[in-house]
């Protein structure tokens, strides 16, 4: 009637298959670290993107994994590798934003408007080059939704709705009830869709 | 605005859209999903080459692992050899003495008690002829004792 807590946990452990690797890169192997990275870094590097944009993401990227590197043996085993490294890419990305926050407070001669605008210009300059004009402008209109966003829907609706997270890690990666992942999640999502609903996209 | 075109797949993850509506957005969202750019054509070596700076202590994680455990054992047990290394200690100190008392110092320390009662009877003696003169001097001049 009344499973122990244990069991999930134990089960978790051993259906993570990132622990093998995990434990030898504690043993100091780079080659199962590189695995890792190459098994993740699309994800990290794809939620980065979503939070903070294409500036400096080479080095935000960087940083996570270095960061992952570095505080492995604080790794807690009884939790899954992958939601310990989208814990880190959001603190990364948190920190990120609280710079160019500070960035943007300093510099009151350019309007905010304004730096979207040149940010939508590298992204479509950088990005889209592909893509045809009507996907193109869509994908500049989301993006544009997700920055107007507050930090906190911003990482719900990119870990759930982009990155297709679980709401049970999402609620561990932010440190936050499941309840409050799905009020946060109806929150931003009303919000963008009254963003999309006023630039002229029917839903 | 013409309305987008998008695929209507079923969301198979926690936390499903709850109405049409949701499930029309968020299918939008995905669909339209900003691409993220590639990495510089050297990140991951760049990537590599700065981790190499920073190796792995895997001993000094097992040493802070253990250090709590091995501090809790070893500080009783060195109190517990302590303490016994005490007790075996004095007690072969007690037995070096009760054995080195020979025959010939056993009387000498006898000689040596009865000598002292005999001192004592002395101080005695010396104490109660010293009582009579103070008596005397309290009876000759009773002011300055008052």
């Amino acid at each position: 009637m009344f499973k122990p807590l244990t069991t999930n946990i134990e089960t978790s452990t051993l259906t993570d298959p990132d622990l093998h690797l995990v434990q030898a890169s504690l043993q100091g192997d780079a080659h199962s670290f590189k695995k890792l990275y190459q098994r993740h870094h699309h994800k990290v590097r794809s939620t980065l993107f979503q939070l903070c944009g294409s500036d400096s993401l080479d080095d935000l990227v960087q940083d996570v994994f270095l960061r992952a590197w570095k505080g492995l043996g604080k790794f807690r085993q009884s939790s899954q590798f992958s939601t310990w490294l989208y814990r880190i890419a959001f603190n990364v990305a948190s920190d990120r934003r609280k710079v160019l926050a500070k960035m943007r407070s300093r510099n009151v001669s350019v309007e905010d408007e304004q730096l979207e605008n040149l940010s939508d210009e590298v992204i479509v300059r950088d990005c889209y080059q592909q893509a045809d004009l009507n996907q193109m402008h869509y994908q500049d209109l989301i993006q544009r939704g997700l920055a107007k966003l507050s930090e906190d829907h911003q990482a719900v609706l990119v870990l759930h709705d982009l990155e297709e997270l679980p709401q049970k890690d999402i609620a561990e990666i932010l440190s936050i009830p499941v309840g409050t992942v799905k009020s946060r999640l109806f929150h931003a999502r009303s919000a963008i869709r009254k963003f999309l609903e006023a630039q002229g996209v029917e839903l | 605005m013409k309305k987008p075109n998008f695929p209507e797949h079923q969301e198979n993850f926690a936390g499903e859209p709850r109405d049409q509506t949701d499930m029309a957005l968020v299918n939008f969202i995905k669909q339209n999903k900003p691409i993220t750019p590639p990495p510089a054509p050297n990140f991951e070596q760049r990537l590599f080459t700065e981790i190499s700076k920073y190796p792995q202590k895997s001993n000094n994680r097992s040493i802070k692992r253990w250090f709590p455990w091995a501090v809790a054992v070893v500080i009783p047990v060195v109190i517990a050899a302590g303490i016994g290394f005490n007790l075996a200690n004095n007690r072969s100190q007690l037995q070096i003495a009760s054995n080195s008392v020979s025959e010939s110092e056993r009387a000498a320390i006898e000689q040596s008690l009865i000598n002292s009662w005999d001192a004592t009877d002395v101080t005695l003696s010396t104490t109660s002829s010293t009582d009579t003169q103070t008596q005397l001097l309290m009876e000759l001049s009773p002011l300055e004792y008052e």
